[in-house]
Order: structure tokens, then C-alpha cells, then sequence
């Protein structure tokens, strides 16, 4: 994990690094102007802000697939863990502290939404997009690839209301303060999902980069 | 054959000049010395119409580059940097080439491709995929892209760049090979891609040129300057650094090479070379 | 050749890489599934299936303007751009060959996507021809032109910027191209500036939340053509500029040619979009769509619109009217004076989005004043009574976005003031319950001569006599009708059926239809004296609600001629609603007050009139109805309330069928008497739950 550099990474990122900030000031921004519509504030988060997740994650890969890096960095001394979960756990992690700031932010300025099950169920969420993204990028190698099959996927959930194609369905399509009740079963398989993605990416991962080393 | 007339070329980046009055009489094989950031890559660009020619004129017969459209069917370029499409074989990607180059009837098109396949000798390797050659195979075959078409002038830009030695030989061979009947400007900072392939020389730096002439002509600057001498390791360190050209080993004693308008104590006249020109161009210019 | 052979490398390189095919199958399944879906069951609607797939668009929208980075940097990333520029017109032919593949990519798919289309809905019954070939209009202009726009955004995006800072621009500019933007960008949406711009700047389906609108069909208006046009010549502009800086002075001649064509069109294409037009926008998170125009107008129109009495009638209407980009309207309407008194100047009816030009009387110009939906007309003599006088009057403009009227589709019925109309009201009005529309059926016979010239095939309630002509008389006024619809029933009993071409399926039940319909006239006619003409020769089954689709009152509208039969925006709609006493409830205002031309004092007094004679009929009739669509009355809070809730629950006990009628019959006599008033209707209840039901 020391071996980890975030300022490289982030550097390494370019100004892809500052797209989900912006996003999250600018649901800051709509949070501040709040007139009373929740629907507009669930809706921003199940389709803008969780499924931002994944945006620094593929975006991690980049050099990796598209740079190059991937014929140089597995003659490092450095694990498969290290090239996969390691370096992606830590984005998770800050992109979760952005959440639970922006998401206490929710909890003040939406009545009646508790903040508990709006962190579990939207962190969970982002988990999931997350782990997806990791999957999809090391699967298909391709940045571009990657982010149209998930930009696809929430679109269609979004315009659908989650309906039309027949596949699991992320979204619990809140639209009003909920409890731990409405949302616990997408909670935990979203959970549980993200955990299989996370620890299937990785596999997948360190197929890749072993079989293009050797 | 025509001369490349080049008068008085200028070019600068925002405040910066890169290439200041350049004037020169390319023919034959022809070689463009420098080191990094002399300014060469942006005078083949400006001759490969790349760049446009904003002060001086260039001229080859009758032909000015005041006129791009009908500069382009005289060249052949390869750049520093090549690569192709890497899905794409060998003989995909240069038919691609013909094509763009005008070469519209199809069995003049086979026969130019086979021919300069058989050139490069890449003819056994025409059905192999670009992501599976070798550097010099993928150097080759920018080498035979700038062949198709039969130009006049072939541009080549830093050409051994990334290859090992086999393969620079090699290299070295096919520009040799490629040159008769036109002419070839090889820009490089590694004096033997020159010393065994051209005819005529210049030398560049900041975005001048130092010495223009004919590999003879070249080397007679340095007629008489060039010493060697046998010596031990603490006379070594005795011998100014300006002077040295090269240090070789030879057991436990050094073999120095070193520039002297006057003559050196036991140290013997040699003939000189390329890179000993060079390098007494490059300290005179930069002291 | 050079082109040609570009574009063939491109198809080498693209076919050599797994992802294409990848990409395509999944596309291709995705939109397979998506058809499926609106192809099967509950959820069958030809329309919706590619409304609906603005998903699909909004994706594929993302890969292409992907594509188009690709497109740039494919040379770059193999440092053969420097090559390909030494070349004669090396990088033209390269960049030409690039974009006629992505070109004919992009037809394959709206082939692939179109074929899917045809090939899930021909078997269903979807047969009409002239739907299909709007359906393949529509993929090539919100699927293939849009994604063919976005490669091109993305390629000058990328002969922009270098490096990484092409993804977040890529999604930004994707996040305002597609036809999501206005949920992405969320409250700020439904500010009208902004609004506007991100409906202007959608290249994808322009009503992606709203029901598909059967009877207007897709939104194919030429404005959408050329607004994709304009953004084409604006690209194009912008690679031109982009080649000039990078050339510096060392340009053909030609290139100059270019780029004064692209600047000349894109000017008559400025000037074309600051025209008036009317476009279908159907966008609840925008701030003009169709749903609130009219709203947001009536509801703050004053209701002191104190017209004076009149008793006039129109009796010939000489129609001109041409549908193009407005609706030009030239008439010459003869009018009786029907009062006691000479009149000096006459008020009719007209929508206020038909401007007024001119007024003239043989020849003479008259000044008028027009205000709102009303027309005052100074004659150029006293008219006596009983005298006649003739009177032009042209005006063009735009309709209600209800009503609407443009070159894809003409909705203006008979009770919509597009023609002037004697009976002086607004076109609506704003009451407790919504924007309520008011009957303008003329009241008088009059004979009527259209010449038209518009979108066709036109559906209306008098002749064809010639080409573009049309003649015959009405007493209730002249409905034209034009959009997605056919007519269904060619060889049955002389009655025109027609409806959207998408509702096909639904013909089995039109027999049903005609016989429940023929009861319920007959029924009554003969319960309320009302006499009716027989069976339309003419229905038209159309979705015409989108507003108050809640009020049973706007779904019919019969006159003697023909009747307007109007669902709300809805999947699979069928001739008979599921549950079969709504249908009586929908029929009964149509039947008699509306069809008498009572006016609408108290909407809610004469809704109650509606449900409650409904629910009568449908027990006299053993039509199982548990009277959920009679009004609900708690809390009660007002005497208005007390006296709706005894006629409910009175009305809602077994037994008394034939008093419970016997009240009805009483009560439409207090209401053709011209009154809607609750004291009265007090009594009679009184008469009847208290005194009657004791006997």
C-alpha cells in the first residue's frame, strides 16, 4: 500500500481527476437552492452522483491500456494486488469521504431523510458502479468502452424507470425521504455485488497483465 | 539530378527563432547533422511541406514550395517516429500507401509494391500483421511507404532511432541501396548513420548551419587536427577535456583521441572521420 | 479511389477488433430487447418502442462521439499523420474516407435498428405502410444523424485538445446533446432561457419523457431537419477555421468558396429559426411544453371579459386555408343579425394565436380589435335584423399547442374557435379542476366550402368535392383532422372509422363499439328529447387529452356529422376502456349538454350531472359500475358539498332505478333551461330523496 502514490495517480489522470468534483459541486450547489422537489435530489444521486463512482477507476487504467503501461509495469517487483484492488481501493475511499459529506448535506437540507440509510443505500450504489467500472475495464481494456456500457446502462434506467431491459435493476427509483426499510434489499445485494466485481475485476485483471508479460 | 535550392529559410516558434537564414544545396545522399534541438526535424518538416515556408524560398528545378500541391508527388517522407495501423499487414498497409499516392492502376500498383517490398526485403513478411515485426522491420516499412510513388527527394528523420546495431546496419544498407537516381536527406544526431551513407554533409546547431560540403570536403576542416595517443589512466586526467574526441580501452591503457591545431607529444597524426568534424564544428560553435 | 480506400482501412481496422463486434452485438441485442418489449403484452406501442429508445440514442450517442475522438487521433496515435500530410491531399482523402465509413456505419445501424423494428411489429398486425416509412425517418434522424453529429463534435473536440481532458469534455458535451440533457441537468432545466437552449441543443428524441402522441405521430418536423443541418454547416465551419489557423496563409482558393457557402447558409438558417413555427414539445421538465402553454395563459387571463349580447349567426363559411409553416386562413363568413335590434359591430371567436390581418366587407376594409380570443368587428353599415352581410377576414398564425396544426399534423375540431365562431367564449377555460376546453359548435346550420392545402390525407365532416375541396353543411362546425391516422373500415356500413394507424390491432372491437354507442344515443334521445341525426358518418378515434385527462366531459365530442372519440396518450388504446361503464360516463356530457351547446357555467354541477346519469344508465342497464367515478365527497364543506354528497349516496342505493332517471330527466331540463345552479338543483334533490323516495 505505500507503494501506492495518489499525487502520481492523480497526476496521471489529468484533468479526467476533476470531473466528479465538479459534479459534486455542482450538487452542492443544487443543494444549496433546494425548493422542497426530492425527486430531483434522489434522482441526481441514483443517476449522476453513484454512478460517477467508476469515472476515476476506469480512468485509473487509462495508461495502463491505452498508454502502454501495460507492457512495462508488470516487470515491476510489484504484486497483482498492486496493480488491481490496491490501486483502486483508495479512489473508493475518497470518493466515499466526498459521499458522506455531500450526503449529510442531503440529510440537512431534505426534511425527513435520515441519514443512515441514504449513506448505506447510495454508498452501496456507488460501490457497485465502482466495482463495475474496475470489471469492465479490465475486461475490455478500453476507457471508452468501459464508460458508454455504464453511461448506457443508467441512462436506460433512468428513461425506463428501470422496466424495459432485462437485467438486475440497481436503482430502488426513490423519489421521497426513505428508511432502511425501502432500500435494505438493494443495499445488500448491491453490496454483495460489489464485492464479487471487485474481487472478479481483479482476477481478470491479473490474467491480463500476466499473459501480456509472459 | 536537380539541386534542392534552400535560401535563406526562416522559422520561428512565437519569440523564438529555430531556424535562422538557412541556405543549402542539397544533393545525392545527403546528411544533416545536429544535436537534439539543432533545428533539424523542423527544417525536414518545412521540405516535406509539413510546416509551411514562411521567409526564404526552397526550389528543386523549377518546382517552388511556394506551391505545396506540387511538392508533395516529388517526396517521400519518413518520419522520426513510425508506426501503422497495427491490425493491419505489412502489404495492407502499404497498398493503403500506393493508393493515397496515386498509384491508381492496379498493375502498376502490384508491381511497384512487389518491388519495393523485394527492396526493403520485406517481400517474405507481406502478410504479417505491423503488431508482430520487429523495429527495423516497422522502420523498413516506413522506408518503403516513402519509396512508393518513385520520389525524387526521400526524407528520412533521425533513421537508426530505436534500432539495435544489426539492425542499424542494415538500415544503413538499404538507404545506401535506395539512392541512386535520387536524392536522400537523412537527418540524424548519430554521426555514423552518416559517415557510411552520405555523400554531402551539414552540420546544424541552433537553428544554423555551421559547414555544408562534401563528406571530403568535410573532413579536410579537421585535416591534421586529429591525434591519438597511448596513455595510462593518471595521464588521462592530465589531457584538457576540450581536447578529447574519445577514450577507448585498450588493457589497462587508454587510447585517446583528440583535436590539436598543434602537434601532441607522442601522440600520432590519424585520419580523421565524421564525428571528429563534427565535433570540432559543434566546440567551435558552442565555445 | 483515395476515399474509397480510406474508408476501407477503416473497415479493416474496425473488423480486426473484437470490441466492434462486441459493441455491435450488444447494441443490437439491447435494441432487440427494447423493441421486444413495446412489441409484447400490456406495453405493445409501435411509438412508444422508439420514443422510448432515446436510451438507446443516448448511448450510442456517447460511442460515437468516442468514435469521433478516434476518428483524429487513430493517425496521431500511430504518428502517421505527419506521412499521410506529406502526401497530395493525403489527409483530405484520409479524413473524407473516415467519415464516409462512419457515414455508412451509421446507415447499417439505422438498417439493422429499423429492420429489428419492422421485423418485431409487421407480424403484430402493425400494417400501414406510411408508418413504417416515418419509423425509418425517425431512426435516421434521431438515431443516425444524431450519432453521425456526435462523431463529428467529437473529432473537432479532439482536433482541439490533446491529452486527457477529452473524457470529461466528451461526457459534458454528451450530457448536453442527448436526449437526457434536461434531467442531467436537473432543476436548472426548467429555467426558461435554459430551457429553451437545451431543447434547441437536443439532437435526440425532443420529447423523451412524454407519452408517443399517436395522432401527431413522430416529431418530424422539418425545423428538427434543419436544426441538425445547421449544427452540420456549424461543424463544418468549425473544421474549416480550424484548417485555416493550422495552414496559416497556405490555402486553396477553394477552401474560401467553402467556407462563404457554409456562412451564407448558416445565416438563412439563423434567420429560418427566428421564425414562428409550431413544434411538437411534449418535456415536463421544460418550461414551454405543449402542456402548459395554454394553462399558464387562461389561468391568468381576466375573466371580466364582459361580451355584449348577441344573437347572430354564421351561416356560410367560404374556407381557405393553407398549413405550412403557420396557418393561413382566408374566409368569407356570411352573418344573420338573429336580434331585435340593427347591429353595428359583431364579437366572434378565434383562438388569439391567429393574428388577425385583415377585415374587409365587400372591399372595403373594416377596422377590427382583436384581444385575446375575442374579435370585434366594426361593420361598415348598421345590420339590420335579419339581414345578412359578408364578411372577409384573414389571419394567420400559430394554433394551441392542443390543438395543434402543422405540416405533420392538423387537429382542429369543431369545438375549437380556428374558424371565427359566433358562440363568444375562450377557447378555454381555467376552472378548479384544470384547463377545461369550451364548445364552440356553431348552433346553426351553415354551408361550407374548404379549400385546403396542407399536410394530408385530411379526415373531416363534409365532402370532397375536387382537388383540395371540400363542401357540404353543418350545424355544428367543421372538424379537420390530419396526422397518423387511416381509415380502418372501408368495407363496413358506410360509417368512416378512422383512428391512428399504431391502434390497428383494436378493429375486432369497433362492432362492439358501434352497437353500445347506438344504445346509449338511443337511450337518450328518448330520455332527454334529444333528437340525433343517427349514427356518425364519421368517427375518429385520436388522442386528444393531455391535460384534465381525468375529466370525463373531454373525452367525447359528437356533433350530428361526426363524432370525436379522444383517449388520453396511452399504450395499446382500445375502442372500448376496460372497464365498460367508463365508457358510459365519457359519452353521456357528449350526448346531451354538450351536443345541445350549453355553455359551461359550473363545471363541477354539470360533472355532477354527467356521473350521476352515467351511473344511472349503467344500473338500469346491467352495467356493473361501483360508482368509484362518482364524485368523492369527503370532507363535506360547503352546502354545495352537502348537496353533492345526498345525490351520491342516494343515487348509489339499490333500488328506484326509475325514479333515480325520472330526477335525471328533471335535472337536464333545469340545465337546457340555463341553469346551473345549486339552490335549484337543491330542491329538486329535496323533491326527490325526501318527498318521492317517501311514496
Amino acid at each position: 500500500m505505500k507503494k501506492i502514490n495518489l499525487v502520481f495517480e492523480i497526476k496521471s489522470m489529468g484533468w479526467s481527476f476533476f470531473l466528479p468534483l465538479i459534479v459534486f459541486l455542482l450538487f452542492i450547489y443544487q443543494l444549496a437552492t433546494y425548493q422542497g422537489f426530492s425527486l430531483y435530489i434522489y434522482n441526481t444521486l441514483e443517476f449522476l452522483i453513484a454512478p460517477l463512482a467508476c469515472w476515476w477507476i476506469i480512468h485509473l487504467y487509462d495508461e495502463y491500456f491505452e498508454g502502454g503501461l501495460h507492457e512495462l509495469l508488470p516487470s515491476y517487483p510489484l504484486s497483482r494486488w498492486y496493480h488491481g484492488i490496491s490501486r483502486v481501493l483508495p479512489f473508493i475511499l475518497m470518493y466515499l469521504l466526498l459521499l458522506v459529506g455531500s450526503l449529510w448535506m442531503v440529510h440537512s437540507v431534505v426534511e425527513n431523510q435520515d441519514y443512515a440509510p441514504l449513506l448505506v443505500y447510495v454508498g452501496t450504489l456507488s460501490l457497485l458502479f465502482a466495482t463495475v467500472g474496475f470489471l469492465l475495464v479490465a475486461i475490455f481494456r478500453n476507457v471508452m468502452v468501459s464508460i458508454v456500457m455504464i453511461a448506457t446502462y443508467v441512462v436506460t434506467e433512468y428513461l425506463t424507470n428501470g422496466e424495459v431491459m432485462p437485467w438486475y435493476h440497481a436503482m430502488a427509483f426513490v423519489s421521497s425521504p426513505f428508511s432502511f426499510r425501502d432500500v435494505m434489499s438493494k443495499a445488500i445485494v448491491n453490496g454483495v455485488l460489489s464485492g464479487f466485481f471487485l474481487l472478479l475485476g481483479q482476477t481478470v485483471l491479473s490474467m491480463v497483465l500476466t499473459k501480456r508479460y509472459t | 539530378m536537380s539541386v534542392l535550392e534552400i535560401r535563406n529559410v526562416k522559422k520561428r516558434y512565437k519569440n523564438k527563432v529555430v531556424l535562422n537564414n538557412i541556405s543549402l544545396n542539397i544533393k545525392g545522399t545527403y546528411g544533416l547533422l545536429g544535436p537534439n534541438g539543432a533545428g533539424k526535424t523542423t527544417l525536414m518538416k518545412i521540405i516535406a511541406t509539413l510546416l509551411p515556408l514562411e521567409e526564404g524560398t526552397i526550389t528543386f528545378g523549377d518546382i517552388s514550395w511556394e506551391n505545396d500541391q506540387r511538392v508533395k508527388p516529388l517526396i517521400g517522407y519518413l518520419p522520426q517516429y513510425f508506426s501503422a495501423y497495427k491490425t493491419m499487414k505489412v502489404y495492407e498497409v502499404l497498398h493503403h500507401f500506393a493508393i493515397l499516392k496515386g498509384i491508381t492502376n492496379k498493375e502498376r500498383r502490384i508491381s511497384e509494391l512487389d518491388a519495393v517490398l523485394e527492396n526493403v526485403n520485406l517481400y517474405e513478411q507481406r502478410n504479417e500483421k505491423i503488431k508482430y515485426l520487429s523495429g527495423g522491420m516497422i522502420r523498413r516499412v516506413g522506408i518503403a511507404q516513402a519509396l512508393l510513388g518513385n520520389p525524387k527527394i526521400v526524407i528520412v528523420d533521425e533513421p537508426t532511432a530505436g534500432l539495435d546495431i544489426q539492425e542499424r546496419v542494415r538500415f544503413r544498407n538499404l538507404l545506401r541501396k535506395i539512392s541512386a537516381n535520387r536524392t536522400i536527406i537523412i537527418s540524424s544526431h548519430i554521426v555514423e548513420d552518416l559517415e557510411t551513407t552520405c555523400d554531402y554533409v551539414a552540420m546544424m546547431n541552433k537553428g544554423t548551419i555551421l559547414l555544408e560540403g562534401s563528406r571530403q570536403e568535410v573532413l579536410q576542416i579537421v585535416d591534421g587536427l586529429v591525434w591519438e595517443k597511448d596513455v595510462n589512466s593518471r595521464d588521462l586526467e592530465q589531457i584538457p577535456e576540450s581536447q578529447i574526441i574519445s577514450v577507448k580501452e585498450a588493457g589497462d591503457r587508454y587510447i585517446v583521441r583528440m583535436l590539436s591545431q598543434e602537434s601532441i607529444k607522442e601522440a600520432k597524426r590519424v585520419h580523421p572521420t565524421l564525428e571528429d568534424a563534427y565535433l570540432y564544428m559543434m566546440k567551435g560553435d558552442n565555445h | 479511389m483515395k476515399v474509397f480506400n480510406s474508408m476501407n482501412v477503416m473497415w479493416i481496422l474496425f473488423r480486426r477488433n473484437p470490441l466492434f463486434w462486441i459493441l455491435l452485438v450488444c447494441f443490437l441485442t439491447y435494441v432487440y430487447y427494447g423493441f421486444h418489449f413495446y412489441s409484447t403484452g400490456y406495453n405493445f406501442s409501435p411509438g412508444e418502442a422508439l420514443v422510448r429508445m432515446s436510451f438507446a440514442v443516448q448511448g450510442g450517442m456517447l460511442a460515437f462521439l468516442f468514435f469521433g475522438v478516434l476518428l483524429i487521433r487513430l493517425e496521431e496515435n500511430n504518428h502517421l499523420h505527419d506521412i499521410f500530410s506529406s502526401i497530395p491531399k493525403g489527409n483530405f482523402s484520409k479524413f473524407i474516407g473516415k467519415l464516409l465509413f462512419f457515414f455508412i456505419l451509421v446507415l447499417l445501424i439505422c438498417l439493422f435498428v429499423f429492420s429489428i423494428y419492422v421485423f418485431l411489429f409487421l407480424p403484430k398486425g402493425i400494417s400501414f405502410l406510411p408508418f413504417y416509412y416515418d419509423a425509418f425517418l425517425y431512426i435516421v434522424l434521431y438515431w443516425g444523424i444524431s450519432f453521425f453529429l456526435s462523431m463529428l463534435i467529437g473529432a473537432l473536440l479532439a482536433s482541439w485538445f490533446k491529452g486527457k481532458i477529452i473524457y470529461p469534455l466528451i461526457l459534458f458535451v454528451w450530457a448536453l446533446i442527448g436526449p437526457a440533457n434536461s434531467y442531467f441537468f436537473g432543476t436548472a432545466a426548467s429555467k426558461p432561457v435554459f430551457s429553451d437552449f437545451l431543447a434547441w441543443i437536443n439532437l435526440g428524441e425532443p420529447n423523451p419523457y412524454a407519452l408517443f402522441n399517436d395522432l401527431y405521430g413522430f416529431e418530424l418536423s422539418l425545423y428538427h431537419w434543419m436544426k441538425r443541418l445547421f449544427m452540420l454547416l456549424c461543424i463544418s465551419f468549425l473544421f474549416l477555421f480550424t484548417h485555416f489557423l493550422r495552414k496559416r496563409g497556405n490555402i486553396e482558393k477553394r477552401f474560401y468558396m467553402y467556407v462563404a457557402v457554409c456562412i451564407g447558409s448558416i445565416g438563412a438558417l439563423i434567420y429560418y429559426f427566428t421564425l414562428d413555427r409550431q413544434i411538437y414539445i411534449s418535456n415536463s421538465l421544460l418550461a414551454g411544453t405543449r402542456e402548459r402553454v395554454d394553462e399558464t395563459y387562461y389561468r391568468a387571463l381576466s375573466h371580466e371579459n364582459s361580451v355584449p349580447h348577441q344573437v347572430i349567426a354564421i351561416t356560410k363559411y367560404d374556407v381557405h386555408m393553407k398549413i405550412k409553416r403557420l396557418v393561413e386562413i382566408d374566409t368569407a363568413i356570411t352573418i344573420v343579425n338573429n336580434q331585435k335590434q340593427p347591429l353595428d359591430n359583431i364579437s366572434l371567436s378565434l383562438y388569439h394565436g391567429f393574428k388577425v390581418i385583415d377585415v374587409s366587407s365587400s372591399h372595403k376594409k373594416l377596422s377590427f380589435q382583436q384581444k385575446n380570443d375575442l374579435l370585434n368587428i366594426q361593420l361598415p353599415s348598421e345590420l339590420p335584423p335579419k339581414q345578412s352581410c359578408q364578411l372577409s377576414i384573414s389571419y394567420k398564425g400559430l394554433s394551441s399547442p392542443l390543438f395543434f396544426a402543422n405540416s405533420r399534423a392538423v387537429y382542429l375540431p369543431y369545438y375549437f374557435p380556428w374558424l371565427p365562431s359566433s358562440n363568444v367564449e375562450p377557447a378555454f377555460q381555467y376552472t378548479k379542476i384544470g384547463l377545461i376546453r369550451n364548445n364552440h359548435q356553431w348552433g346553426n346550420d351553415a354551408e361550407i366550402t374548404l379549400t385546403y392545402d396542407g399536410p394530408t390525407p385530411l379526415y373531416t365532416n363534409i365532402k370532397k368535392v375536387g382537388s383540395k375541396k371540400w363542401h357540404g353543411r353543418s350545424s355544428f362546425g367543421l372538424s379537420v383532422v390530419v396526422g397518423k391516422i387511416a381509415e380502418m373500415n372501408r368495407k363496413n356500413d358506410g360509417t368512416q372509422f378512422v383512428q391512428p394507424m399504431t391502434w390497428e390491432k383494436n378493429m375486432y372491437q369497433y362492432p362492439e363499439f358501434k352497437e353500445r354507442t347506438s344504445h346509449i344515443m338511443e337511450t337518450i334521445s328518448r330520455n332527454f328529447h334529444i333528437p340525433y341525426e343517427g349514427f356518425p358518418k364519421l368517427v375518429v378515434f385520436v388522442p386528444i387529452l393531455s391535460i384534465n385527462d381525468f375529466a370525463v366531459e373531454e373525452y367525447i365530442w359528437f356533433a350530428s356529422d361526426h363524432l370525436i372519440y379522444g383517449t388520453s396518450l396511452q399504450y395499446q388504446a382500445t375502442i372500448l376502456p376496460q372497464d365498460e361503464a367508463n365508457y358510459t360516463y365519457m359519452l353521456v356530457p357528449a350526448l346531451t349538454w354538450k351536443y345541445k351547446g350549453i355553455p359551461i357555467k359550473d363545471m363541477e354541477y354539470l360533472h355532477l350531472f354527467d356521473s350521476v346519469y352515467a351511473y344511472v344508465y349503467n344500473q338500469q342497464h346491467g352495467i356493473p359500475d361501483d360508482g368509484s367515478f362518482l364524485p368523492r365527497m369527503n370532507p363535506i364543506k360547503s352546502e354545495k358539498d352537502q348537496i353533492k354528497s345526498s345525490i351520491v349516496q342516494w343515487i348509489k342505493k339499490e333500488g328506484n332505478v326509475e325514479m333515480k332517471n325520472r330526477f335525471c330527466q328533471e335535472w337536464f331540463q333545469l340545465i337546457e333551461s340555463g341553469s346551473q345552479d345549486w339552490n335549484e338543483l337543491k330542491k329538486l334533490v329535496e323533491q326527490y330523496i325526501v318527498i318521492k323516495e317517501d311514496l
